[in-house]
């Protein structure tokens, strides 16, 4: 089941070059999608089509099966069910209190007063930021930005959540801390969750379908473990193979081992390099 | 976080309503400018001391520390009150005459200086109060809720919120700057700074529409409406508000009694 279907978008900035063209995708309900390419791929103009912050010039955006109409109305809709977290959390927390900034989304909602100091006390237990809920924003660091950015978006209780490059400028402790944070989020309401992202090797650990893109197209697509059976399209679209993939792709074609390619984690290589190691001493 | 600020941060008062500070500070504040008094000045200083070291828990030493710093400008305003010409015959405490003047200090000018500085210390200490107990984000907050514009209080948030992320960006282009020798001599220094602030000036223009793509993001509608912060009524503060300024009008009348009295 799909939540969200572009169906040939295409958006250009002022200059004539295209950055989205044609660009058809399917966002499944309740996964974890990740959008990859290199910079300037056009990834950050795909977000804000699908928040309605841009419009298209061309194509169609259906949400649960519903067209989006380009109205006050659909826009405002469109925007309490498909939250975006910004790269930059500084772009986004606007307000030099905590809470305050959290309450936001929910206020324009239209949400009445109680409803919405409901909803950002649950938020802050759930992002685990009570700690530092009564610091100022600016005395926040980076990472515990990142957490209040999606308290800020998890507050609306969209049913879309997308994250442009969650892991950019944190450390090894605050990555693995914010997907774990998205993962049980998910896990907890059913939220369908897109993500931006450089970082290819968590992307086999979280993510279950992927997209690629390439000066405004989509130049690949396909579950975990299909995609990473392309290594030579990705490396031509600016992208690698995850680290352990790479790995056993040497195993596989160099030292000419059995093993499985598509082993991407951590979990499943070691799987693979275990049966590699009984099959041989049998 | 800049100093003033992260005090204000962790003051054990500052989840106490900003509205019952403001009064605490601003009424004897008021008074004491009025009222042009030593012993309302005197009073105000110790009161304001104590409730912020005190109840603020700010430690005496911190609080010394900040007393101190106007007085550098204090000293130079009041030497021109302090010194002054007068006829040669005038009686001086200390002084000089230099041909048909005196030049020094009398008993006036040394009454009027210290009048002068303890309302400019007792003024400062009332605003102490406030600025160390009270966070900008409670101020803001207390500023909606007058007749100033919505879209002035707003742009004072948005401002102290992003003069944070301004000051980050500048100090690292600085570090950057200085790590190619950017600094090495003044002319260099200047140049670079120069290049600098303009490249400051386009980043904060593309950080603002980064900044409302964010905020549509959210729903905005020309409104930032947030969620009021909830503070402790403190019916102790407002009452020590009225009690304080009792004391100081019957200080100020008292002196003015005993001048008429003995003068």
């Amino acid at each position: 089941m799909n939540i969200i279907e572009t169906k040939e978008l295409s958006y250009s900035y002022s200059d004539e070059k295209l950055a989205l063209d044609n660009i058809s995708i399917a966002i499944l309900k309740g996964k974890i999608t990740a959008v990859l390419g290199g910079n300037g791929a056009g990834k950050s103009t795909l977000f804000l089509n699908l928040n309605g912050v841009l419009t298209p010039n061309k194509g169609e955006i259906f949400f649960d099966g519903q067209k989006i109409k380009y109205d006050k109305k659909s826009i405002i809709e469109m925007r309490k069910r498909v939250g975006i977290v910004f790269q930059d959390p500084n772009d986004q927390l606007f307000s030099s209190s905590v809470r305050k900034d959290i309450s936001f989304g929910a206020l324009n909602m239209g949400l009445d007063i109680e409803e919405v100091k409901f909803r950002v006390e649950q938020v802050i237990a759930q992002t685990g930021i009570g700690e530092y809920v009564d610091k100022p924003t600016h005395a926040l660091s980076f990472g515990q930005k990142k957490r209040v950015a999606i308290a800020g978006i998890l507050v609306m209780k969209p049913d879309v959540i997308i994250l442009d490059e969650p892991t950019a400028g944190l450390d090894p402790a605050g990555v693995s801390g914010i997907l774990k944070l998205l993962v049980k989020i998910k896990e907890d309401t059913g939220l369908s969750v897109i993500l931006a992202t450089h970082e290819i090797d968590i992307v086999p650990i979280y993510c279950d379908y992927a997209y690629v893109m390439d000066h405004g197209k989509i130049v690949l697509e396909g579950s975990i473990n299909d995609l990473f059976l392309k290594p030579n399209e990705l490396r031509e679209h600016s992208l690698r193979l995850p680290r352990i993939a790479h790995l056993m792709e040497i195993l596989k074609n160099k030292d000419h081992l059995e093993v499985d390619q598509t082993a991407a984690t951590i979990s499943t290589a070691r799987a693979a390099i275990n049966k590699l190691i009984s099959s041989t001493s049998k | 976080m800049i100093l003033i600020d992260k005090y204000a941060y962790v003051s054990k008062l500052a989840k106490v309503s900003p509205k019952a500070k403001i009064l605490f500070s601003m009424l004897p504040l008021l008074i004491c400018i009025c009222f042009n008094s030593i012993i309302v000045s005197s009073i105000t200083i110790v009161i304001m001391a104590f409730a912020t070291v005190r109840y603020g828990k700010l430690k005496f030493s911190k609080y010394m520390k900040f007393m101190l710093i106007p007085f550098g400008f204090l000293i130079v305003g009041t030497i021109t009150i302090l010194i002054n010409r007068f006829t040669s015959d005038h009686l001086l405490l200390i002084g000089v005459r230099i041909g048909q003047y005196a030049y020094g200090i009398d008993k006036e000018s040394v009454r009027i200086s210290v009048k002068l500085v303890l309302k400019a210390l007792g003024s400062v200490s009332c605003m102490y109060f406030l600025s160390l107990n009270t966070p900008m984000s409670d101020l803001f907050q207390v500023l909606s809720r007058t007749k100033l514009s919505p879209i002035i209080v707003m742009l004072m948030e948005l401002i102290y919120r992003y003069i944070f992320v301004l000051l980050d960006e500048a100090e690292r282009m600085n570090i950057a700057k200085d790590s190619r020798l950017g600094n090495c001599n003044f002319k260099t220094s200047l140049r670079s700074t120069g290049e600098m602030i303009s490249m400051l000036f386009l980043r904060a223009y593309q950080r603002s529409d980064r900044i409302y793509a964010a905020l549509e993001s959210r729903g905005y509608n020309g409104k930032f409406a947030t969620l009021d912060e909830e503070y402790i009524y403190s019916k102790k503060m407002n009452t020590s508000s009225i009690l304080i300024c009792c004391l100081l009008i019957s200080a100020w009348g008292m002196e003015r009694f005993l001048l008429w009295r003995f003068m």
